[in-house]
């Protein structure tokens, strides 16, 4: 802006230095020229504000700034009107005027300051305090650039508002109404606001009941059947106006199953559960789905996101899937998406080494440039005029790689993606973004030789790649490597790049060996270590075998894994396997060397109370340490049993049910059993039938005798729950944390062993170090459930880090205490052990230990571990045959009192 | 009213059948029975239910040339039952025999199925019959029996039962020498099931990689994963026309689990191999 000769905002200088440089500094950041009696009018303005309130003052300055040079001068005009009208009659309707109206009139929404007009009129009947938050949602919709969903949420405040409403109703609704708008997706937000304002035209007491509803699920219905089931919803408010609100809220039965029938949209957290177990199943890999929106937008990549990638620990999926106009479609596309992404997995793709490569192509050499800290794979792109289409060459070859290798192991799988990945690709094709020529050897290598004239392409488009398909799906066809699959890209590159420079794939799909790279870098690290090591010894181990066996053993390796490898070489010693002396010491010495050192123990803690000592398990002198870990018993301080009983009365029926099975397993006092062969006395009524069967020359029963048993259950059990840091982490799909979900499981525990009357204690254990194990007594074998118990139950909460051994140590003394029949341990943790110093295989065979100590004491010891996929090391940890792996934690209520029932039935 | 009668499985005598039951060793277990036998050890096989624990006993009793008296214990199952009771007849009293009884005196195979069943008092008369004493003692008749010199005992116990109440002794465990069973190796599996199932090899390793994929869920739910006997029903309805995922789905997931959820995963993982 130029200094004109005479400044407008002279006088404004001279009312409010302050405000005046802040106008100009607002305008000169716009960089736009704003004409010299638009400044002057401005400035009078402002100053008209300032006489009035100062507040209002400075909301007229904002929104001038905001408008000047964007908008035409009518639209100018129309504001100063307005504000000049609303500040008529009080400065606080002038600030909010001020403030809200320039954003509805830069926005090019119909007749939306029209609207704000009307909606700010009869707000204010009910009350000037009701204006600020809805408005401010309006200013937020339409910064967004909202229009649609900001003009939709006008109409919704003008329908609610124009009701009679009480005081506190209609500012509970002023809070309401915004604070759920705020929270529906931006792409849905316009039509979910419309079927509101359409509930709240038939009944303002239908509004609260219906944006629960949405939030309870029906935000995953499409536009339209939201609307026919709004319109079932109102149809049924008419004829009984509770049944009505129970339908929309989706509370009732008959609800949820409208809702089911009409849900076309399937989340991710509906179907997570069953792909992880799919996953387990399919690859006994710990490969578990997560969604996309996870990923930073820079991980994600291309401007284009892609439906499905992986990084070797999550398959990320889209959050939701409506791709398809059936539940039943959209359901089986996220099935599809992870089937066929799992099989990188499965048939070893981010497996490939160069040095593999150059083995069987030894005339061509990777780019010498490339840097080493990449993975194989980005270096062999990099090694290719353009990489990207090496990449894109690489995916496609895997493809077809793939495809003929489940062809043989899962006909069944090709069969059935087979149908979908055409449609895709005959739609990559009509959207015509796409360079046909791409999409025809896309098509080729996914589907198979010839299929690319059934996706509709040109036969003259495909003539240009000659015999190529053909060809490739020859040499792919007996028992393909990966680096089959880069052997093809040497070979085909020339060719192919003269033709094509981008290849579409079919919902994304693609390789992405940085993410890969990315998840597990300490071990490509040490692979790395011992990989150069054995390499200064003139030893040969592929890097990807040496990746591979870490991956698979924690991070760890010995020298016979090593020398195993080394054996199983192509170049290795021939003849049976033995490891010399000499290259045993010379393994051991490139081992020793590569592991970085371990960390040193964490800082002490000065607390003064019981105190217990517990020897560690050292594994890597396979001995015990003495006195290494020290146990601080303390007391839950509980407020109130409010936490508890919420529990309680949530799961009611539950509650109900476990009563019931705990009753069964309660024993009789004195049984009397009836017909046996021998006993304490005779049964007269089978005495009285043998002595007739006798007479009557029939063998008699010789089942004469009744015994009498004292049935008793002597069972003592103590539950130790894990309270890391990690049990704060939320739930998906929910507002809890884990322990919550834990509590819960607990609370109904209580309940199930108060019914059954076995002694049982509860504690939870965490820490700091080896000198800081806290071990916190929930309820103690002698404690009977009172008030206090439940108080502490509603206490327990997250604490620091897990260091099992000591915790399991310390538990063992206290049941070692109990003088019962059965003793049983049932450890609920959420993870892995982990704490200062006690990591990985470390704290794994201090567990083990801890849990074989107690078995050698007659102590049973059951672990649950939830929110975690099955893994091997789970298995080392607690055997494979005892312990329990409940991977949605949700379920843990109501299969903690199952466990334990089946345990001791 | 007819006396109750020990459940036994079945009976092998002089009239077995000639050809050998056909069982694929896996290791070392038959020279390792073998041994046992010549040593009178008694041996407790460990395995998950189907994996071939009982063949693999009738297979050794066929070899060994012994006849096999199985008895499938149960919580119901007392001494008597097994080694044998007083009955009336014609104002006579007639003593019978029981299983082990039976087969303590006539040299045969006893093999106790699942012996972690049978009620606690009654694990305990074997104890003298699996040391060094090998006796039997029928308190009702004032007999002590020496066992024939060929008699042997074998019992089967699966470690994967999850009631805490039901555990061997330590003082029954310590008397057996144990072979550990698990199931087959995927090619011998298949020949197996090829083989039991009457499929080609192909339908058998589908079979088979079938079953390897439900024993990776096994924890989530699964009390076990899907035995090898479950896989040769799902062959013997293949081979009688019925389509290889409705086999599977019935012969094979059905019995496994009862949760909806379970079994959706089974059947895409059916969906996918067949």
């Amino acid at each position: 802006m130029q200094p004109p000769s005479e400044d407008p905002l002279a006088t404004l200088h001279l009312a409010d230095p302050e405000m005046a440089a802040s106008v100009a500094a607002g305008l000169n950041q716009k960089g736009i020229p704003v004409s010299f009696p638009d400044l002057s009018l401005m400035g009078a303005e402002i100053i008209w504000g300032l006489s009035l309130e100062r507040s209002f003052g400075q909301a007229l300055a904002r929104g001038y700034v905001s408008l000047m040079g964007e908008v035409p001068e009518a639209i100018l005009a129309q504001y100063r009107k307005t504000v000049r009208k609303a500040g008529g009659e009080g400065p606080t309707l002038g600030r909010i005027m001020a403030e809200h109206l320039p954003p509805v009139l830069k926005s090019a929404g119909p007749h939306l300051p029209d609207r704000l007009i009307k909606t700010v009129r009869i707000l204010r009947e009910k009350g000037m305090h009701l204006l600020h938050e809805p408005l401010q949602e309006v200013t937020q919709l339409l910064s967004a650039g909202e229009s649609d969903s900001g003009a939709a949420f006008l109409d919704l405040l003008c329908e609610v508002f124009s009701a009679d409403l009480t005081f506190n109703r209609a500012r509970a609704l002023s809070h309401l109404l915004p604070t759920s708008v705020a929270r529906l997706s931006p792409a849905k937000r316009s039509w979910q606001i419309r079927q509101v304002c359409r509930v709240a035209a038939i009944s303002c007491d239908l509004v609260d009941p219906f944006l629960s509803g949405i939030e309870n699920g029906l935000h995953l219905l499409s536009e339209k059947a939201l609307d026919t089931f709004v319109a079932a919803g109102l149809e049924k408010f008419m004829r009984n106006k509770e049944l009505g609100k129970a339908l929309l809220s989706l509370e009732s039965e008959v609800s949820r199953q409208r809702f089911n029938e009409l849900q076309v949209c399937v989340p991710l957290s509906q179907v997570k559960g069953s792909l992880n177990r799919y996953l387990r199943a399919r690859t006994g890999l710990g490969l578990s789905v997560s969604p996309l929106s996870q990923l930073s937008a820079a991980a994600l990549g291309g401007e284009v996101p892609p439906m499905v990638c992986s990084d070797s620990r999550f398959i990320y999926l889209p959050e939701e899937i409506s791709v398809f106009s059936t539940r039943a479609e959209n359901l089986s596309l996220y099935k599809l998406l992870t089937k066929l992404e799992s099989g990188y997995y499965e048939f070893n793709t981010y497996d490939f080494d160069m040095e593999k490569l150059t083995g069987r192509c030894p005339e061509w050499r990777p780019a010498p440039e490339a840097a080493p800290e990449l993975s194989d794979l980005e270096r062999f792109f990099l090694s290719f005029p353009v990489p990207s289409l090496a990449r894109d060459l690489f995916t496609v070859f895997e493809s077809a790689r793939l495809r003929i290798l489940m062809a043989k192991r899962y006909p069944g799988l090709v069969r059935q993606v087979a149908p979908i990945l055409a449609a895709e690709i005959t739609r990559l094709r009509e959207s015509g973004t796409r360079p046909e020529t791409g999409i025809a050897l896309v098509a080729e290598m996914v589907l198979g030789p010839g299929n690319a004239l059934r996706v509709g392409i040109a036969p003259e488009v495909m003539e240009g790649f000659g015999s190529i398909p053909d060809s490739i799906e020859i040499l792919l066809r007996d028992n393909p490597l990966v680096e089959t699959s880069a052997q093809l890209i040497i070979e085909f590159f020339p060719n192919v790049s003269r033709r094509v420079s981008v290849l579409p794939m079919p919902f994304g799909f693609g390789v992405r060996p940085d993410l890969v790279l990315a998840t597990h870098p300490e071990e490509e690290r040490l692979a790395a270590r011992i990989k150069a090591r054995l390499t200064e010894k003139s030893l040969k181990v592929y890097r990807s075998d040496l990746r591979r066996h870490l991956l698979e053993h924690n991070g760890q390796m010995s020298t016979d894994d090593l020398a195993l490898m080394l054996h199983n070489t192509p170049s290795g010693p021939a003849g049976a396997f033995s490891v010399p002396a000499e290259l045993q010491s010379i393994l051991s010495e490139i081992l020793s060397d590569s592991y970085p050192n371990h960390p040193a123990e964490g800082p002490e803690a000065d607390i003064s109370r019981t105190i217990y000592w517990y020897p560690e398990w050292n594994n890597g002198i396979s001995d015990y340490m003495r006195d290494h870990a020290r146990v601080v018993e303390r007391e839950i301080i509980g407020q109130t049993v409010t936490v508890y009983q919420e529990a309680l009365d949530r799961n009611r029926a539950l509650v109900k049910k476990i009563r019931y099975a705990f009753e069964l397993l309660k024993p009789e006092a004195l049984a009397i059993l009836r017909g046996w062969t021998e006993g304490d006395e005779f049964d007269y009524r089978a005495l009285i039938d043998a002595a007739i069967d006798h007479q009557m020359g029939r063998i008699p029963s010789e089942r004469l005798y009744i015994k009498r048993l004292k049935q008793q259950r002597d069972v003592a059990v103590l539950l130790l729950v894990d309270l890391s840091r990690s049990t704060a982490n939320r739930v998906a799909g929910t507002e809890k944390t884990i322990l919550d979900v834990e509590r819960e499981a607990i609370v109904l525990f209580c309940e199930a062993l108060a019914v059954v009357g076995d002694a049982f204690a509860i504690a939870g254990f965490s820490g700091t170090g080896r000198l800081g194990v806290d071990y916190w007594h929930v309820k103690t074998f002698n404690e009977p459930m009172e008030d206090e118990i439940r108080r502490r139950i509603g206490a327990m909460a997250p604490q620091r880090s897990t260091r099992m051994g000591a915790a399991i140590r310390h538990s063992l003394s206290r049941l070692e205490t109990i003088q019962k029949k059965v003793r049983l341990l049932i450890t609920l943790g959420d993870g892995f052990p982990n704490d200062t110093g006690y990591k990985g295989d470390y704290a794994i065979s201090d567990t083990r230990r801890a849990i074989a100590e107690a078995r050698s004491n007659g102590i049973h010891v059951r672990p649950i571990t939830v929110n975690l996929n099955p893994d091997q090391q789970l298995d080392r940890m607690y055997g494979s045959i005892h312990h329990t792996v409940i991977s949605d934690v949700r379920e843990l209520p109501d299969k903690l009192w199952r466990i334990y029932n089946s345990l001791t039935r | 009213m007819t006396p109750a009668v020990p459940e036994i499985l079945s009976e092998k005598g002089a009239d077995s059948p000639p050809e050998p039951p056909y069982y694929l060793p896996s290791g070392d277990e038959i020279a390792l029975f073998e041994a046992a036998y010549d040593a009178r050890v008694p041996v407790m096989l460990k395995g998950p239910t189907g994996c071939g624990k009982t063949r693999f006993v009738e297979f050794m009793a066929h070899r060994l040339g012994r006849p096999l008296i199985t008895v499938a214990c149960h919580e119901d199952l007392f001494a008597s039952d097994l080694i044998g009771r007083y009955l009336l007849k014609d104002n006579e009293t007639l003593w019978i025999d029981g299983p082990l009884t039976k087969a303590v005196r006539t040299g045969a195979l006893c093999y106790m199925d699942e012996i972690v069943e049978a009620r606690k008092d009654t694990t305990v008369v074997i104890h003298p019959l699996s040391d060094s004493r090998r006796i039997l003692s029928i308190d009702k008749k004032g007999e002590v029996l020496r066992a024939h010199p060929a008699f042997m005992l074998v019992i089967s116990y699966n470690p994967g039962y999850q009631s805490v109440l039901k555990d061997l002794k330590q003082s029954t465990r310590q008397r057996f020498m144990a072979l550990d069973f698990a199931y087959p190796t995927p090619d011998n599996e298949a020949a197996i099931v090829a083989h039991e199932g009457g499929v080609d090899f192909k339908t058998a390793f589908q079979l088979v990689s079938l079953a390897q994929k439900i024993r990776n869920i096994r924890e989530q739910g699964l009390t076990e994963g899907a035995s090898t006997r479950l896989l040769i029903h799902a062959a013997r309805l293949i081979c009688r026309n019925i389509r290889p995922a409705d086999a599977c789905r019935t012969a094979v997931c059905r019995p496994l689990t009862d949760d909806d959820r379970l079994q959706e995963t089974l059947d895409d993982l059916i969906e996918d191999i067949f």
